[in-house]
């Protein structure tokens, strides 16, 4: 639906008429379902996390003030649902690659030139679960920012106004994000998950 | 190198499409020159197409999103309304008082004239009268008295009378076509965490002829008997009333109607013009939120 279409079906919900929702919801759900999913990593979870954000979405539909889609809305809900998912879940300990100053800014540990290795990446990048297991370990802004933007769609400008960050932020935000996540997924991939059957093995 | 972390970010930028041209420029200047970045490009590259293998959404997604929407919507959502299942009591006095008061409101034409029916109600009272004096009423708390008011509200969607519905329907359509409404239920609980106060009056406000419940509490005496004695004499509008406000204390029903910015108040089974209140001694005697 156009964006006026979006904007009258919303007042239709606030005035009472609670079967207007619907076509919010059927419009939305895919991509929302898919941003969970990466977050999460299981589909069941994913479902729930959905259901959580367009209830959210409905009793508070009072609050949309509509400078953006919707949509853009939503998926911020979606993410921050699935990030306390993810804080009540046991997580994997990975060791982070990179610190970080109060700014978010990095100090790199250095890394050896042949760091970049696509071959690699795109095996690794296949496989969902290792994907699931470097973006949970990713710190939160990087996360957020990387799958609002692929698979939320959100243009720069639109990160930007949703997120609260300067055009640049959002540029440089996106590029570490990415660059964590590869060394996250070739890091992850030189071993493979616990398994006590490899304990005895040598070296 | 310095140049290139510049750069990394153009070869991030530029998987987004959100390049311009002279940097579109200096990057595949860059790119003949660095190895590096050429790796870098094709690692992201690599990166960028994990979300391609998404699942779609289970089918019955939808339905459970709006049955769980809908529980949000439906009446006795707010927190001192209780669900109508936990208080359905087989006992006569629930049922038959419950019937008097519905009957009342339920007398509600679409004209807006609220026309008492005195004789049929005589003999419903009669069994009410007789029902109070068993011990079940005497055990009855005050609170349970307020829930019990709720659920007589919730009474008509229980279809007791199909002619009411069809009034619901109208005065809900009227609602919806009219402006934003000055109480909607998502200020229902900002109403009752103000307006417990001492020996003041309770209230019960209810929407329209469905008398779906939206908030409740204490409004202190004083300030609702001036706002119930106003004298600014107004013509009732020709539609089913907007709102009912119920005393428990009293047993008073008074109809609501919200017109320019005001609401028009006539107390149920009276005859002839209503008064006009400000809508904002309405909201503040009611501590009603915007």
């Amino acid at each position: 639906m156009t964006r006026e279409e979006e904007q009258a079906r919303i007042r239709r919900v606030l005035s009472g008429d609670t079967d207007a929702f619907e076509p919010l919801v059927t419009e939305n759900q895919t991509k929302a379902f898919h941003l969970a999913c990466r977050l999460l990593g299981n589909e069941a979870d994913a479902a729930d996390a959905v259901q959580d954000a367009f209830v959210k979405a409905y009793t508070s539909l009072g609050d949309f003030r509509g400078d953006s889609r919707f949509s853009v809305w939503l998926y911020r809900l979606v993410n921050n649902v699935c990030i306390d998912m993810l804080r009540r879940r046991k997580r994997q300990e990975t060791v982070p690659l990179q610190t970080e100053d109060g700014d978010g800014e990095e100090t790199e540990l250095p890394l050896p030139d042949d760091r970049w290795d696509p071959a690699a990446l795109a095996e690794r990048a296949a496989d969902r679960e290792a994907v699931r297991t470097a973006m949970a370990a990713l710190p939160a802004d990087c996360r957020e920012i990387l799958t609002l933007r692929e698979i939320g769609g959100l243009s720069y400008e639109e990160l930007a106004a949703q997120l609260g960050l300067e055009p640049g932020t959002v540029k440089s935000r996106l590029n570490r994000a990415r660059k964590k996540l590869c060394r996250l997924l070739l890091e992850t991939g030189n071993f493979s998950a616990p398994a006590p059957s490899n304990k005895g093995k040598g070296v | 190198m310095e140049d290139c972390r510049y750069f990394e970010e153009l070869i991030s930028a530029r998987l987004d499409g959100e390049l311009t041209e002279q940097e579109e420029i200096a990057l595949r200047a860059h790119l003949e020159e660095c190895e590096n970045c050429r790796a870098y490009r094709d690692a992201l590259r690599a990166v960028t197409g994990a979300e391609a293998d998404l699942p779609a959404p289970p089918a019955e997604l939808t339905g459970r999103i709006m049955d769980a929407v809908r529980r949000e919507a439906a009446p006795g959502k707010t927190e001192k309304i209780v669900p109508l299942r936990r208080y359905l009591r087989p006992a006569a006095l629930a049922a038959a008082a419950a019937l008097v008061i519905w009957a009342g409101w339920r007398t509600l034409g679409p004209k807006g004239s609220a026309k008492t029916a005195a004789a049929p109600m005589a003999p419903m009272a009669a069994v009410s009268m007789a029902a109070a004096d068993s011990a079940e009423a005497e055990e009855a708390a005050p609170e349970e008295a307020e829930i019990f008011m709720a659920e007589a509200a919730a009474v008509p969607a229980a279809g007791l009378d199909t002619g009411s519905e069809a009034n619901g329907d109208e005065a809900r359509d009227a609602q919806a076509d009219a402006e934003t409404p000055l109480v909607t239920a998502a200020t229902a609980d900002s109403v009752n965490a103000a307006a417990k106060t001492e020996g003041g009056c309770r209230y019960i406000l209810c929407r329209g002829a469905n008398g779906e419940p939206l908030s409740e509490g204490t409004a202190d005496a004083d300030a609702l008997r001036a706002l119930l004695a106003a004298d600014k004499p107004a013509e009732i509008p020709d539609r089913a009333a907007d709102y009912i406000l119920t005393l428990p204390d009293t047993g008073e029903n008074w109809l609501l109607w919200e017109e320019d910015g005001g609401m028009i108040i006539r107390e149920d089974g009276a005859d002839g013009a209503g008064r006009t209140v400000s809508a904002e001694v309405f909201r503040a005697t009611l501590g009603v939120a915007e």
